[in-house]
């Protein structure tokens, strides 16, 4: 069986067992297919998001794994058994509701308990594993859940969760319900609790920077299927598609037509970049680069040696603190590139609005994508 | 600082103050005199013989009243029982589905925007339809139908700030749908239940021509204001306020908490 297979890696330490195997998933409600035709291997002890724009799939897909959805078409195997006979409250798996769902009328030790109390654990064990995972997820108040804050609330519902050692916990949107910046603290909480229980966590989020920052691979998902399934900074720097490179990081996009040399863009001539050779000479496609590896001197400076240099007019600047903002138009279209750089490198500080500028790159930093907005 | 300055009385608010105490004089003066005639040891609404408790002890002694009394109660618990129960379940049904239709919404009104006197008669008409026997188990019947109503629209307002994800979440924890339904839904909502119970009785206890309608032709079937309305006939007698003052005190305790259940569950 395959996942003998997968076993025996772990053992050679070469690879993770799978603990969860989406095979062919397709949901329908009615006419709209949420998922189509899924497929994807969660591996033993890993941090899981699942990422996309809202009404991708990525809800449906959580829950259907924890059970409340049925599937049309596909199987999901837990440690290589299929678990579709199985209702929720029969699966070794986990969910946190977006809404945290603590039961109001008990207090947060009986939330905590009420799920191992359901398998039946009593006295001495059941204070004992309590308190163990109030201590993991700091929780040492014993208030009724409306008397707490949102965090608390959350790591209520965490430690609901956790308590019964799941072989899998599914967090629906997390941090949606927390202010920005306990949002900040608690994505690298989640990332600590995950390290220390050593439970598969799978996450969903409309938040990129949130997945980026947490999750050890990331499925992004677009109208129910998978776009790309990899690690954050392999979809930070490789992004198969133009929706990936948009969705994950903020991209500039020159849109053109796929020529020998590069990208032949309209009142800019050939630009040239990466491709992996999904794109044909004559097919509409588009330059992405991202603002950081864009290099921007004054056009009465020297000129500048890389691959490929543009001329422009500086529009905009944009502080952030740590960095700036430049919004180039360039060419006869207008078109804005935007580039970032350091508030600290040399002369950053001497760029105003109106200024001629020349912007270059090199080919090796920007990648030539096929275009699928259309799709 | 409010101390230092003179409060200045507008002129409008006066006025509207004094309409408001005249509404509750209007409202319950009538009230008080029928308690305070309750305790009159004469017996005349003209003169005042001194207080006493003697109507009530013959209010005690007689048997027609206290019959009327008991199926009173037996109307009002079973009725109560079944709304709640019914009515809680509507609730559900109604809060769980998304609202598709506002005719249904409307529908759920119906009994209590209808006037009695209608439901009455179609009451009844449909238990001669059916060739039904009419007695204290028409009268529950027809309680039932309009304090479906009733307790729906109270539980109604519970369940709409309920998190119906705390039901998935009770069953992803593990729980089955009857344990769900013990130790989650019912005691997040029970404040709601209880308090459309509560109403739901008092409806009953009080509810005079549904019963009047249903009851029959036998003497088995009295209830209290039924009793009361016959007895009436032949003039107010002190025996009547007493039995007025009773009815209305219990009723203005129910509602009573039954407000302050609901108000507590809210806050």
């Amino acid at each position: 069986m395959s996942t003998d297979g997968a076993n025996m890696l772990t053992e050679a330490g070469e690879e993770a067992a799978t603990v969860i195997r989406l095979e062919n998933i397709t949901k329908r409600f009615g006419a709209i297919t949420a998922v189509n035709d899924i497929s994807l291997d969660l591996k033993e002890n890993e941090f899981f998001a699942l990422l996309g724009p809202s009404g991708c799939g990525k809800t449906t897909l959580l829950r259907m794994i924890a059970g409340f959805e049925s599937l049309n078409e596909g199987r999901i195997l837990l440690d290589g058994k299929d678990i579709a006979p199985l209702r929720p409250n029969r699966r070794p798996i986990n969910l946190m509701f977006q809404s945290f769902a603590l039961f109001p009328h008990m207090s947060v030790r009986a939330n905590v308990s009420y799920g191992l109390e359901m398998e039946g654990v009593r006295g001495s064990e059941l204070k004992s594993r309590v308190d163990r995972i109030l201590e993991t997820t700091q929780l040492t108040d014993y208030a009724k859940p409306d008397q707490l804050s949102g965090g608390q609330r959350q790591r209520v519902a965490l430690a609901r969760a956790l308590v019964k050692e799941p072989r899998v916990l599914l967090l629906d949107e997390p941090l949606a319900a927390l202010d920005k910046k306990l949002r900040e603290h608690m994505q690298l909480e989640l990332k600590r609790l995950q390290h220390e229980v050593g439970i598969t966590f799978v996450v969903v989020t409309h938040d990129q920077e949130e997945a980026l920052v947490m999750a050890d691979r990331i499925a992004l998902m677009r109208d129910g299927e998978v776009k790309q399934c990899a690690s954050p900074a392999e979809l930070y720097e490789h992004p198969n598609s133009r929706f990936v490179a948009d969705f994950i990081g903020v991209m500039n996009f020159l849109d053109g037509e796929v020529s020998v040399e590069g990208v032949s863009v309209p009142g800019l001539g050939v630009l040239t970049g990466r491709s992996k050779g999904d794109t044909r000479t004559g097919d509409r496609a588009c330059l992405a680069v991202r603002p950081e590896r864009l290099t921007v001197a004054p056009a009465t400076a020297e000129r500048l040696t890389h691959d490929n240099v543009l001329d422009g007019t500086l529009t905009d600047i944009a502080y952030h603190g740590q960095d700036i903002g430049l919004h180039i138009a360039v060419g006869d279209s207008g078109q804005v590139l935007v580039a970032r750089l350091s508030a600290a490198a040399e002369g950053a500080a001497d760029f105003r609005v109106g200024d001629k500028v020349q912007i270059g790159w090199q080919a090796q930093n920007a990648l030539i994508l096929p275009d699928d907005t259309t799709t | 600082m409010s101390a230092r300055i003179p409060r200045r009385r507008d002129p409008a608010k006066l006025l509207l103050g004094g309409h408001l105490w005249l509404v509750y004089t209007f409202l319950y003066v009538p009230i008080l005199v029928l308690m305070a005639l309750s305790f009159n040891d004469l017996g005349l609404p003209t003169a005042w013989g001194g207080f006493s408790f003697k109507w009530y002890a013959a209010l005690a002694e007689n048997d027609a009243v206290l019959r009327a009394a008991l199926n009173t109660v037996i109307v009002a618990v079973i009725s109560t029982i079944l709304a709640t129960l019914l009515g809680t379940l509507l609730a559900f049904g109604v809060e769980r589905r998304q609202r598709r239709s506002n005719s249904m919404e409307a529908l759920l009104f119906a009994p209590m925007i209808i006037p009695d006197i209608v439901l009455a008669i179609a009451l009844l008409s449909f238990f001669t339809t059916l060739n039904f026997t009419l007695g204290l188990h028409s009268i529950i019947l027809s309680h039932v139908v309009f304090n479906i109503a009733f307790v729906c629209a109270v539980v109604r307002t519970r369940l709409r700030n309920f998190d119906f994800s705390i039901v998935e979440a009770s069953i992803d924890l593990g729980a089955g749908e009857v344990t769900t339904f013990r130790r989650v839904t019912l005691p997040a909502i029970f404040p709601g239940v209880l308090a459309g119970g509560l109403l739901a009785f008092t409806l009953s206890v009080d509810e005079f021509i549904i019963a009047y309608f249903t009851a029959g032709a036998g003497q088995g079937s009295t209830t209290l204001p039924m009793q009361i309305y016959s007895m009436i006939r032949f003039g107010v007698t002190p025996e009547i306020n007493a039995m007025a003052t009773i009815v209305m005190l219990v009723s203005f305790t129910l509602v009573f908490i039954s407000q302050r259940i609901d108000r507590k569950a809210i806050s």
